[in-house]
């Protein structure tokens, strides 16, 4: 017993001697648009890395051991929650069996914005519901100042020598995004009133701020792939519904989008919901920048 | 500083992060939490299992096939789909949950038209320092890629060949207790130890026999049983996941081939098995993926043959056996695969005779999946098995079975 802790101590002592990052703070978060905000308030005072690309699916993310590693070593690990990663990151957390992230070390952003769409009823029959309400909280750019709060609050109690940095760079933040939003709200004025359909419900925090309707999802329930049956009944709701718009993301094959848009000679949009899931949207606010040029560029 | 120390010390730290819980800054929106989860209840599933077989044998003809040095007749009739026609495979019921900010307990309940099992309940630490985590009570043991795997997650309708030679229908499934130390390097590197019953009646055995003479008495065995190491590891190649494992198990393998009766006998002795393994996962996309995974098992008993006339000779077993499949997602709702089953080695010596065992046995089988949702999923597979023997006469066993499975409840996330 006694051998074994000395050597696990020699061990120990050469890892963290020899990490050049042993005095940083490291953050791991689920997805690229949370480690976007976060290094909006770390700066460099802290590693940051997230496991989801940005290209995928957030609800089927493939686990992989490296992800583990990386929670291994992780003094905080920031996820969306509202059960996006439910059905990937559980077993990762266990396997990582880092003491750090329990409690305080993990933080769930989703508890700190107002969900929608939170099921009355719950119901598999219904497709693959989120108890919680629409998870994709993120794609409203009000939730952003809120979720960076949290962010840096929690940032703060960890790494108290930093703080004054910290704080510094998320009124930086605060007042960037202000600025922006504005820009934002005045460009997608000219879409407000208008009808659109989604791939999945995606988008819906986003078109419920800028008041544009929602006439229907090419799935007909969340997670089940379109068929051609319903496909058929969306070409009528286009046509009586006025829709001008199709949005599609990056990660399902746009081909029924495609089909749709041609019938009916509307324009389908492709449309980031992450931090690099097209080229272009390379942090949070370019991002935005991309979301609301895609979808006023006629 | 000495092990009583550390104990204190983590008791210590723990008492002093569950004071920090207390002071949250940022309130949280308190009305969003799921529904069993404000209740304090655990997640809960139940999977279920059917299938309609065809083949080419009839049942008689099935349940009496064997392999010469691995199993018995009757071999094949403890697997999944063992009927001719309709079967019910089972239903597996589940339960998990945080017990405290320290443990969590994990249990599922194996449920068969006549019998109710508990397959795995077991507690994890949660809160060890330095990357270690213990795991106790009864669990499949994590030799090997896919013994720790549960059969709603298998790719194919039953398990590899030579799996089920060397642990039996059930897997390496043993009360006993784990420990894990994720290594602090760059890539992903895990060490594993564990202790188990030794109860697994195929390469080892806790329980002994005496012969009707009562020439000699084996006694039963205590815990621990069988000791198993292991090493995992893994890296990325961009999106190429590379996953390699080696595994070991040591042991003392005590088999009652129905000694009491005239022409039986009983094995006792060292039962050792090293395990390799290997996988690539290509990931195409978020629904698209290929992935080559391959395992080598190797099974060395030394020790000694009790007849049941009560003479006892030297025994001793040199066997191996090999899976190969290739597996291709094609998206969210198709899946095909081919697995290629192999034993290989098959050299038993009792006394002086070479028992002359049949080698190089093998099995090939295609599979395709269709699965609505996550929840549901049929799959139809083709086998054409070479290994079944009837006596000494080889019996060709081609197979067709269409298996379905349901998930209701909760969904736990599947491991890589």
């Amino acid at each position: 017993m006694k051998r074994f802790i000395i050597f696990m101590f020699i061990v120990k002592s050469m890892v963290w001697g020899s990490s050049t990052y042993a005095e940083k703070l490291k953050v791991v978060t689920a997805y690229p648009f949370i480690a976007s905000v976060t290094e909006q308030i770390t700066g460099d005072f802290a590693d940051v890395q997230f496991l989801a690309n940005g290209k995928w699916d957030p609800h089927f993310v493939v686990p992989r051991p490296s992800y583990i590693s990386k929670l291994r070593d992780a003094d905080l690990l920031i996820i969306n929650g509202a059960e996006l990663e439910v059905g990937w990151m559980p077993p990762l957390v266990s396997q990582a069996s880092n003491s750090k992230l329990s409690g305080n070390g993990t933080l769930d952003l989703s508890r700190f914005v107002k969900l929608q769409e939170i099921p009355q009823t719950l119901s598999r029959a219904a497709g693959d519901v989120h108890p919680d309400g629409n998870p994709h909280y993120i794609l409203n750019p009000e939730n952003i100042i809120p979720v960076a709060h949290v962010i840096f609050t929690r940032i703060s109690e960890l790494d108290p020598d930093h703080a004054m940095a910290y704080k510094a760079n998320f009124e930086t933040f605060k007042k960037k995004w202000r600025e922006k939003l504005k820009i934002w709200d005045d460009q997608m004025k000219k879409l407000k009133g208008i009808s659109v359909i989604e791939y999945h419900g995606l988008y819906h925090y986003f078109l419920g701020k800028y008041g544009i309707k929602t006439e229907g999802t090419l799935e007909r329930l969340p997670g089940i792939p379109p068929t051609p049956r319903h496909l058929v009944s969306l070409e009528k709701i286009i046509v009586d519904k006025k829709v001008k718009l199709i949005l599609q993301d990056v990660y399902h094959s746009p081909d029924s989008a495609q089909m749709l848009a041609k019938k009916t000679n509307i324009r389908m949009v492709l449309v980031p919901h992450d931090v690099g899931a097209v080229s272009e949207a390379k942090d949070i606010f370019l991002l935005y920048d991309e979301i609301v040029r895609r979808m006023t560029n006629d | 500083m000495n092990g009583k120390n550390i104990f204190v010390c983590f008791i210590l730290t723990s008492l002093f992060q569950v004071t920090l819980f207390a002071q949250e800054v940022e309130q949280p929106l308190s009305s969003q939490s799921s529904g069993s989860s404000a209740k304090l209840l655990p997640d809960i599933f139940l999977n279920a299992d059917f299938s309609g077989v065809y083949r080419n044998l009839n049942q008689d003809q099935f349940d009496s096939l064997g392999i010469p040095g691995f199993g018995d007749a009757g071999f094949y009739s403890e697997t999944l789909n063992p009927s001719k026609g309709f079967n019910f495979n089972y239903a597996e019921l589940g339960m998990y949950s945080v017990v405290d900010p320290f443990f969590d307990l994990f249990a599922t309940f194996h449920l068969t038209v006549s019998t109710f099992e508990i397959e795995e309940a077991y507690v994890r630490t949660l809160r060890l320092p330095g990357n270690l985590q213990l795991k106790f009570g009864k669990f499949l043991s994590s030799f090997g890629r896919l013994n720790e795997v549960h059969a709603h997650a298998w790719d194919f309708s039953d398990q590899p060949l030579v799996y089920h030679s060397f642990w039996g229908a059930e897997n390496l499934n043993e009360m006993g207790t784990r420990f894990t130390w994720l290594m602090p390097v760059s890539f992903y590197l895990q060490i594993g130890m564990e202790a188990l019953t030794g109860n697994n009646d195929v390469s080892f055995g806790a329980t002994g026999f005496t012969d009707p003479g009562n020439n000699y008495t084996v006694d039963n065995g205590m815990f621990p049983g069988i000791y198993i190491g292991y090493l995992k590891s893994s890296f990325d190649i961009g999106d190429l996941v590379v996953l390699t494992g080696f595994s070991g198990a040591s042991g003392t393998m005590r088999i009652d081939h129905d000694i009491a009766s005239a022409g039986g006998s009983g094995i006792y002795g060292d039962s050792s098995l090293l395990g390799a393994d290997f996988t690539l996962k290509w990931i195409i996309n978020s629904v698209k993926s290929l992935t080559w995974q391959s395992e080598f098992i190797y099974r060395y008993v030394d020790g000694s043959e009790y007849l049941n006339n009560g003479i006892k000779q030297s025994y001793m077993a040199n066997q191996s056996g090999l899976y190969s499949q290739l597996v291709f997602q094609i998206s969210k709702t198709w899946k095909t695969g081919i697995r290629f089953d192999l034993l290989q080695k098959n050299q038993v010596v009792a006394g002086i005779f070479n028992k002359r065992y049949p080698e190089n046995i093998s099995r090939y089988a295609p599979m395709m999946e269709y699965s609505p949702s996550e929840f549901s999923r049929l799959r139809l597979q083709y086998s054409y098995d070479q290994s079944g023997y009837d006596g000494s006469n080889r019996i060709i066993n081609q197979q067709v079975a269409l298996n379905a499975n349901f998930n209701i409840g909760s969904h736990r996330a599947h491991s890589f």
